[in-house]
């Protein structure tokens, strides 16, 4: 297939203007992967063409590049939010010019089915190095899909980056994904109706986070000068799997994790998180079902239960108004969601050493504060982080920062911890699946403990199959 | 329906017979008018709300019955969606949309020529097994694609990233076979037994006398298959990866990564696929449905 | 099976021809065999196993275990069963309402009318629009509150005596609002082929009646229905295989939800395939699935049969 692929790439290469150097490349991989021994003469003539074509190529990249030693890496990232995608152009191209001797080259694939494209890609089929969501790195080590990083990615970068994604990264003590941003997940809140509602004690730091209760009332409140009567918006058109991420943190917070030493039964069907549930169920009637999105920057309700992704256009729309609040406290704390897109090497990677290049190259702090600028994720990288005007200390996503320094880790989640990495378990697609499910079923308006059981039993059923996915 | 039974000669039976013959043809055809007229809007309602959200800022789609309200129209978002695709990275929009026609196009001319020999062999022909074979084919029907995608994915991963993996799987089609076998069976028997008396062989028959007489089963086969294989996205999903193999449904999930959803761009993208089969049912509508009278369906 | 009744009486005044009847059907069957029948078959063997998509780990064999979760096991199978249950209900909807409709389009388009040929093709047009695409342009038609088209539709014309409702959001409507989109798509579809029948009843048939004095009513039941017997038969089978093969619309648009009021047996297929990397248990649905529909056209083309006998 590697032949097929390359012999595809040389094709197209050559009628598209990106250079014939392009075609070196690809050619010498020919030659690389072994896949045929007729490849060697056109190797040769594409290797020669190369170099003279090298002095007329712009790029200094090709020229400085001795043909014989060139490594071809492949990249895969996802095609979503359109500041990501052109940074990672930029990247590949900026990693492409400084390293004459390892080129990559970036294959996007739409986010939406980007899953179960990885899912249903088996090891050798997997480029060098690709991107992932964070959440599913258990799952990948589990397929055997991923190498562990250490020794191919260089130390510094795990040294500098925020303790919630390296803990996100690590399995069984191993790491094996880097991530260029992290995610804050909080409230947002416009003063002016929160006010206007005669709610003033707006909190703005974990440990002043509303009680559940407190919580109740300001809806109550807040729904009074909300339009017909809405007071906060959900994003329950996100649909799906949203609850995974964005109400995970209301299981945390009633006191359990989703699974307790590899069981969900006795943890996530616990009557306190069925209780919880159940209240946020009971809001419902406060909930602009935001199909238009607008919700919150139309006024149209005063609180979004939203990630950081929210903020640029909700700044725009409330200006000074905007204020960042931590999700409500059932008993255990406020607790909040971490983790976002990874990167990792193919555990069978050709080029191993080539893709570690790569991740050091845009975990620099250059890249990480370039693509954070440009989807306004929270900084990767404890430097970027410090330095940044709206993370860093007075900035107004400053709790972001404040709640990812306090991650539980691998831990269940005590009271002082805030954000809970999504189970680093190769079960967590199921578990995802499952809750997500179950916190629908109880948003509609069904019996929360009996959705809890089911869910509870469907993910423990699984492990069991897997041999616990050991 | 009463309007059509009106339409049928009813000299005798109708109840008012002082109008002339013309006057009640008149007058039945406004009311058949009147309700054509009042249903057609429900059928174009929803396709109009695309075509025209497809024009307007996606933020001014969802707004009740103001979503067909001609404001603000620009192609920004037709610009929008080739803008996506302008890269090797990310593929090209021309090049989605030619993966797309080669895979169907094959897919359908392939399809009409197996189906309906086999179709013919199992309705006129006889040969040992053709029970068993008629009785596994509409089993066969039966079956999803969901279904079988997982084994197929299997059995075809050596295939991954190709034309081949997009079309081969749906050449042959149970449920085509199937409409060309209603179709041929239902053709009278004595047309084709007249020709083999005069010493034609089996495949001569199909193809001078039945296939130019089925003008109407293979326009309305075309126009499905077309529709099936333009339509493609979950064995792509599990195949494709490759931009440069990417079919069209495939590229449309990019717009769906992220809230807030562009639904402008969607529609635009909506319109821009549609196309296609729309053009592939307005030439082939001719045969679909005239000429099915004379060419003897029995009910 | 569904057509063994129309092979019978097709006088063969030939013998066999074995050779053209191979050939002829040989490449799709062999198509046929290695692209459908053969991964059809390896579905069964999936079910019997723990398998996992993303091929972690080697099959594991599970015997009937599937099978007893989906069927048996009270916790695990009040899903699959409310599944299928939607899929009874669904279909309950669909078929005779979308058979009714596309009689009533199809008498009406086969008028010879000036300009009749626009309304044929307007009813047809959904019928070529991808799944995928209508069922996004009806999530916004079906959105909840008044932003909603169908809700700001049913305002304007009742004055706002219906308020906003949560088309896909509650659980009473949810799969009623996926029937109703589903016959827009595919009425058309049926409407042709009836269309097709209507043309085939000779017109000798109406004059008959006529002489007889039959009333419309009477003539449209004794003729035009009659008539349309095998047609229907045919569009009635067909619709309900397509009933139950619900997927796109429900994953689309409310992927099963709110609770499981819109889950399918093939959604749960595919998502415990895809979702939760579970295989084996997709395949046993999937067996499972086969089997019903099974029964369900054989017991339709008995009664059909029936009916026959009685008339």
């Amino acid at each position: 297939m590697k032949f097929r692929h390359n012999m595809h790439t040389r094709g197209r290469s050559t009628s598209i203007l990106s250079g014939v150097a392009v075609v070196a490349v690809a050619a010498l991989t020919l030659t690389a992967c072994g896949g045929s021994s007729s490849s060697s003469e056109s190797s040769a003539a594409a290797g020669d063409k190369a170099s003279t074509a090298a002095s007329a190529a712009a790029s200094a990249a090709a020229s400085a590049a001795p043909a014989g030693e060139v490594t071809k890496i492949t990249v895969w990232a996802q095609e979503g939010q359109e500041g990501e995608v052109q940074a990672a152009k930029d990247e590949v191209a900026a990693f492409n010019a400084a390293n004459p001797n390892i080129q990559a080259e970036l294959t996007l694939i739409p986010q939406a089915t980007y899953g179960q494209t990885l899912a249903s890609t088996y090891v050798d089929a997997l480029p060098d190095v690709y991107e992932f969501d964070g959440e599913t790195v258990g799952a990948l080590v589990y397929a055997g899909k991923v190498a562990p990083l250490e020794g191919l990615v260089d130390q510094s970068v795990f040294d500098n980056e925020l303790p919630s994604l390296v803990a996100e990264g690590t399995v069984d003590g191993k790491i094996y994904s880097v991530s260029q941003y992290d995610s804050g997940l909080a409230l947002y809140g416009n003063k002016a109706m929160l006010e206007a509602a005669g709610i003033t004690d707006i909190p703005t730091t974990v440990d002043q986070a509303w009680t559940a209760e407190e919580f109740q009332t300001v809806l109550e409140k807040l729904a009074k000068v909300g339009k017909d009567g809405k007071a906060i918006d959900l994003k329950e058109q996100y649909a799906g799997t949203w609850p995974g991420y964005a109400f995970t943190p209301v299981v945390n917070s009633a006191g359990f994790p989703l699974i307790k030493d590899g069981k969900a039964e006795g943890s996530l069907n616990s009557p306190e998180v069925a209780a919880a549930l159940s209240q946020i169920a009971s809001w419902r009637q406060y909930v602009d079902p935001n199909a238009d999105d607008k919700a919150f920057t139309d006024k149209r309700v005063g609180l979004a239960w939203v990630g950081h992704w929210a903020y640029g256009a909700n700044k725009e729309a409330l200006g000074e108004d905007l204020v960042v609040i931590p999700l409500p406290d059932w008993g255990n704390g406020t607790k909040s969601g971490q983790g976002s897109h990874s990167w990792g090497i193919g555990a069978n990677a050709a080029n191993k050493e080539a893709g570690g290049k790569f991740l050091d190259f845009i975990m620099q702090d250059q890249w990480v504060d370039q693509i954070t600028k440009a989807n306004g994720a929270v900084p990767a990288n404890k430097a970027v982080l410090a330095a940044s005007e709206l993370y860093g200390p007075g900035g107004d996503l400053e709790l972001y920062g404040q709640q990812l320094a306090l991650t539980c880790g691998s831990a269940d989640p005590t009271p002082e911890c805030v954000t809970v990495p999504r189970t680093i378990s190769a079960a967590w697609p199921v578990i995802n699946q499952k809750f997500s499910d179950a916190f629908w079923a109880i948003y509609g308006g069904g019996d929360a403990q009996a959705e809890l059981d089911k869910a509870a039993k469907a993910i423990d059923q699984d492990a069991a199959d897997n041999n616990n996915y050991q | 329906m009463t309007t059509a039974i009106a339409e049928t000669p009813t000299s005798q039976a109708a109840p008012h017979k002082g109008m002339t013959l013309r006057t009640r043809k008149n007058i039945s055809n406004a009311i058949s008018y009147f309700f054509l007229c009042l249903v057609s809007p429900l059928f174009l309602a929803p396709i109009a709300y695309m075509i025209i959200g497809s024009f307007k800022p996606s933020d001014e789609v969802l707004n009740g019955l103001g979503g067909f309200l001609p404001t603000n129209l620009s192609l920004d978002n037709y610009s929008g969606v080739m803008g996506r695709f302008d890269s090797d990275a990310s593929g090209y929009f021309w090049n989605f949309y030619l993966t797309s026609l080669i895979v169907s196009l094959v897919i359908v001319i392939g399809g009409l020529v197996i189906n309906s020999m086999a179709a013919y062999a199992l309705a006129r022909l006889r040969w040992v097994g053709r029970n068993l074979v008629l009785s596994i084919i509409v089993l066969l029907v039966i079956l999803p694609f969901e279904a079988i995608a997982v084994p197929l994915f299997y059995l075809m991963n050596g295939m991954r990233n190709t034309y081949y993996v997009q079309f081969l799987p749906f050449i042959a089609s149970a449920f085509s076979i199937y409409l060309f076998y209603t179709f041929f069976i239902s053709i009278p028997n004595e047309i084709q037994e007249s020709a083999r008396l005069d010493g034609a062989k089996p495949f001569r028959v199909f193809i001078s006398i039945i296939v130019p007489m089925s003008k109407p089963v293979y326009a309305s086969v075309t126009i499905l298959t077309f529709l099936a294989a333009w339509s493609s996205f979950l064995f792509p999903v599990m195949m494709i990866d490759q931009p440069r193999v990417r079919p069209l449904p495939l590229a449309i999930a990019v717009f769906k990564a992220q809230p807030p959803t562009d639904w402008g761009q969607i529609f635009a993208f909506g319109v821009l696929l549609v196309i296609p089969v729309v053009l592939v049912f307005l030439v082939f509508q001719r045969w679909f449905i005239q000429s099915v009278a004379s060419s003897a369906v029995k009910g | 099976m569904a057509t063994n009744q129309q092979v019978a009486p097709a006088k063969q005044r030939f013998g066999y021809d074995n050779t053209a009847g191979f050939m002829m059907s040989l490449p799709a069957l062999l198509l046929l065999a290695l692209f459908v029948l053969v991964p059809f078959v390896m579905a069964f063997v999936l079910s019997m196993q723990n398998v996992r998509l993303d091929g972690a780990r080697p099959n594991v064999w599970m015997g009937l275990e599937q099978y007893r979760r989906i069927l048996l096991d009270p916790d695990t199978s009040s899903v699959f069963y409310r599944s299928l249950l939607n899929n009874f209900i669904f279909a309950l909807i669909v078929v005779p309402i979308q058979t009714a409709l596309a009689v009533g389009l199809a008498v009406m388009v086969n008028q010879k009318l000036k300009g009749i040929a626009i309304f044929r093709t307007i009813f047809f047009l959904p019928v070529v629009f991808p799944m995928a695409l209508v069922a996004t342009i009806w999530s916004l038609i079906f959105a909840r509150d008044s932003l909603g088209m169908l809700n700001g539709f049913l305002a304007a014309v009742t004055f706002g005596m219906i308020g906003p409702q949560d088309w896909l959001g509650d659980p009473k409507l949810a799969l009623l609002s996926i029937a109703i989109m589903s016959i827009w798509a595919g009425v058309g579809f049926q409407m042709i082929i009836v269309l097709a029948g209507l043309q085939g009843i000779p017109q000798e048939l109406y004059e008959a009646a006529t002489l007889d004095r039959a009333n419309p009513w009477q003539q449209f039941w004794n003729v035009t229905i009659l008539g349309l017997r095998n047609t229907l038969v045919f569009v009635i089978i067909v619709t309900t295989i397509f009933s139950f093969r619900l997927f796109d619309q429900v994953y689309i648009m409310t992927r099963g939800g709110p609770g499981d009021s819109t889950s399918t047996v093939m959604y749960q297929a595919v998502t415990s395939a895809f979702v939760e990397n579970n295989v084996g248990r997709g395949a046993a649905m999937t067996v499972v699935f086969v089997f019903v529909i099974i029964a369900i056209t054989l017991l339709q083309q008995r009664i059909f049969r029936q009916n026959r006998e009685v008339q």
